[in-house]
């Protein structure tokens, strides 16, 4: 390493050490918003989740008494904080509210469906949804349609089959006496039904806890924010001191690996302060992951240190990232964008699974979609060697990029 | 013990310099001769070349042909000897500025030389020991340049490159600095200074104006009017 180089890399980590506490301070201010937010996105989750109703219109002929016992029915079936809302409605109406969005989707009723259905008449009841409206109450909407269609298809099977049996088998039984005896006891086992099903989560992604797969994503999130908590130490960067420099033998490559080694070993401080920190909450706070729980002791260790070569990563790409745009304002929009963009691809926010498969597979080829990728791996004490090598392969790109940024910059 | 730039004297010989950025020919063949001892004012009209010709001759920027031989070397062939040999400084500030000016100083002077230099060297002259262990950040516009000349000259070059120098500095400040020229130029160095402010133009011995690329000799004598006329439309 030459004089110069040294000289610089050591003045780049002075410079780190002045910076450090304003870099501190933000970054645990966004880790604080970014816990808040969190914390009130999960409240409201909760009250909206406790109040959720499958809101669908019903229009056409309502008038039969034994479709709106099975209406209330359906309405009341499960006691369950999710269930249906339905209303009757004229048809142009329950369009109208489609749109809106304050309904899911609205059942057509055909006229005389009932009396269609006793005589054997095959009138469909037609299901209207949008597909702006594919949301989880869609998916489950659109389910449910289908498996009552199916349920009354096969108990109108067994009951006629029943009653076939019934006659042409059993002697002294009225098949229609047995045919609604089936009936009663068919709609007693079912209305006695207080729970229909039970919901087991066995992992959000990957096998992980919902606990474990937001320990990655926050901790990728963070990474991914810390490049706005350092922009002081890019963004007030002298143009003319770099050509100097440059025309003195550190050129665009030395000055580079000098600046973010400086880079580097900040983030690495402020990863710690906010690992203990973040550690010491989550146990104040009884919130404990289920799968640091289950790792030994160096396999804990080691996905510590995996954080490392991610933190490399994110941090080489926010240094390339002010060095394509190195002003204050537009470094740290950048820097934004850039972070709620792989956040939200790499599935920080949401898991992955909730996107579409094409942005899914986006999502895991960013470098944030890697460095998730690696952490699960970490945390689910799986095979990383090739994450790892994907994660380091990023690192030196985004250096490389950045040197031939500077590069370009020096001599233009 | 002073600065002896009298140990190096020599001449300068600036030859053909071309530069374009993209379609625009900002230097065509910008040639000049001067010796040590001599103060030279570029002069120019906004974004006529003259910070572009500075760049250049401090080896910041690659010309596109041209030559600046310096007793015989060309020094935008000869980097190491170009370091050796010529200062610069612009017109922003090379500086890190959450860093002391002693930190700043650090990153130019070998522990030795600083120590002298700040005893009785440029730095003394500059007088940069008033305020070494202040950011730069919060140093004036004067304490500024004089700790970016200090920087600069931290291998006692023979040429001092200077893109205004003093501009938006206060009196006190701009005199200060013009009073350290002064002494460099007596002292056997070479300043080149690329200048529309007339305390500086007077400082000078010779002066060129940068006109559609070429410089031609230019006589300043204090007639504001006339130097307007002639440094026409960039």
């Amino acid at each position: 390493m030459s004089g110069k180089c040294k000289s610089y890399l050591l003045l780049q980590l002075k410079r780190g050490l002045k910076l450090m506490p304003q870099v501190l301070i933000v970054t645990l201010l966004l880790a604080l918003c970014a816990v808040l937010a969190g914390l009130m996105l999960s409240d409201l989750d909760e009250a909206d989740g406790a109040k959720q109703k499958i809101e669908i219109g019903v229009v056409g002929d309502t008038k039969d008494t034994y479709l709106n016992i099975g209406l209330y029915a359906l309405e009341h079936l499960d006691s369950s904080r999710f269930s249906v809302r339905l209303q009757t409605m004229e048809e142009q109406e329950a369009r109208t509210a489609l749109y809106a969005g304050r309904l899911t989707g609205y059942l057509v009723i055909p006229e005389d469906f009932v009396e269609g259905m006793v005589n054997g008449d095959h009138h469909p009841i037609t299901y209207v949804t949008s597909t702006g409206a594919t949301g989880f109450g869609t998916i489950v909407a659109e389910e449910l349609a289908s498996d009552i269609s199916r349920l009354l298809l096969e108990t109108e099977n067994a009951i006629y089959g029943a009653q076939a049996f019934t006659r042409q088998y059993i002697d002294g039984v009225d098949p229609y006496d047995a045919g609604q005896a089936l009936v009663e006891r068919y709609m007693r086992l079912v209305l006695n039904r207080n729970r229909l099903f039970e919901v087991e989560t066995i992992g959000t992604a990957d096998s992980l806890s919902p606990e474990g797969y937001y320990l990655c994503g926050m901790a990728v999130a963070m990474l991914l924010l810390w490049g706005i908590s350092c922009s002081p130490l890019i963004s007030r960067r002298s143009n003319e001191l770099c050509g100097i420099l440059n025309a003195n033998g550190l050129e665009g490559a030395g000055q580079i690996l000098s600046e973010f080694a400086a880079f580097f070993l900040l983030m690495l401080f402020t990863l710690l302060c906010v690992m203990l920190l973040a550690g010491d909450a989550l146990w104040q706070f009884g919130i404990r992951i289920p799968e640091l729980s289950a790792l030994k002791g160096e396999n804990r260790l080691r996905f510590c240190l995996e954080l490392i070569p991610v933190g490399a990563m994110l941090s080489a790409l926010s240094f390339f990232l002010y060095e394509l745009l190195p002003g204050t304002v537009g470094g740290i929009l950048l820097q934004f964008l850039n972070a709620v963009a792989q956040g939200y691809l790499a599935g920080c926010f949401y898991p992955s699974s909730f996107l579409p498969e094409g942005m899914r597979m986006v999502g895991n080829i960013l470098p944030a979609g890697v460095a998730m990728g690696l952490l699960k791996s970490g945390l689910g004490d799986r095979p990383v060697l090739w994450r790892l090598l994907s994660v380091l392969g990023y690192t030196i790109l985004f250096l490389l990029l950045s040197a031939a940024v500077r590069r370009h910059r020096l001599r233009a | 013990m002073e600065n002896d730039i009298s140990l190096h004297p020599g001449d300068a010989r600036i030859l053909q310099i071309a530069k374009r950025y993209g379609h625009k020919q900002v230097l065509s063949g910008a040639s000049f001769s001067a010796q040590s001892g001599t103060c030279v004012g570029i002069l120019g009209a906004n974004g006529s070349g003259k910070s572009t010709l500075l760049r250049i001759l401090a080896g910041v920027l690659r010309p596109d042909g041209g030559s600046f031989f310096w007793n015989g070397t060309d020094l935008l062939k000869d980097r190491a000897a170009g370091t050796q040999t010529v200062a610069y400084v612009p017109q922003g500030t090379p500086l890190i500025e959450e860093l002391t000016a002693l930190d700043n100083l650090r990153l130019w002077y070998e522990k030795a030389n600083l120590q002298v230099s700040l005893e009785e060297g440029v730095l003394r002259e500059l007088g940069i020991h008033e305020f070494l262990k202040t950011p730069a950040s919060k140093l004036s516009g004067g304490m500024k340049k004089r700790l970016s000349i200090g920087c600069a000259l931290s291998k006692d070059q023979p040429v001092l490159l200077l893109d205004e120098p003093t501009a938006a500095l206060d009196l006190a400040g701009k005199e200060r600095i013009l009073r350290y020229f002064d002494r460099f130029r007596s002292n056997g160095g070479l300043l080149v200074i690329a200048t529309h402010d007339q305390r500086e133009l007077e400082l000078c011995d010779s002066w060129l104006i940068l006109r559609d690329g070429q410089l031609r000799p230019y006589v300043y004598d204090g007639d504001i009017r006339r130097l307007t006329d002639s440094l026409g439309e960039p």
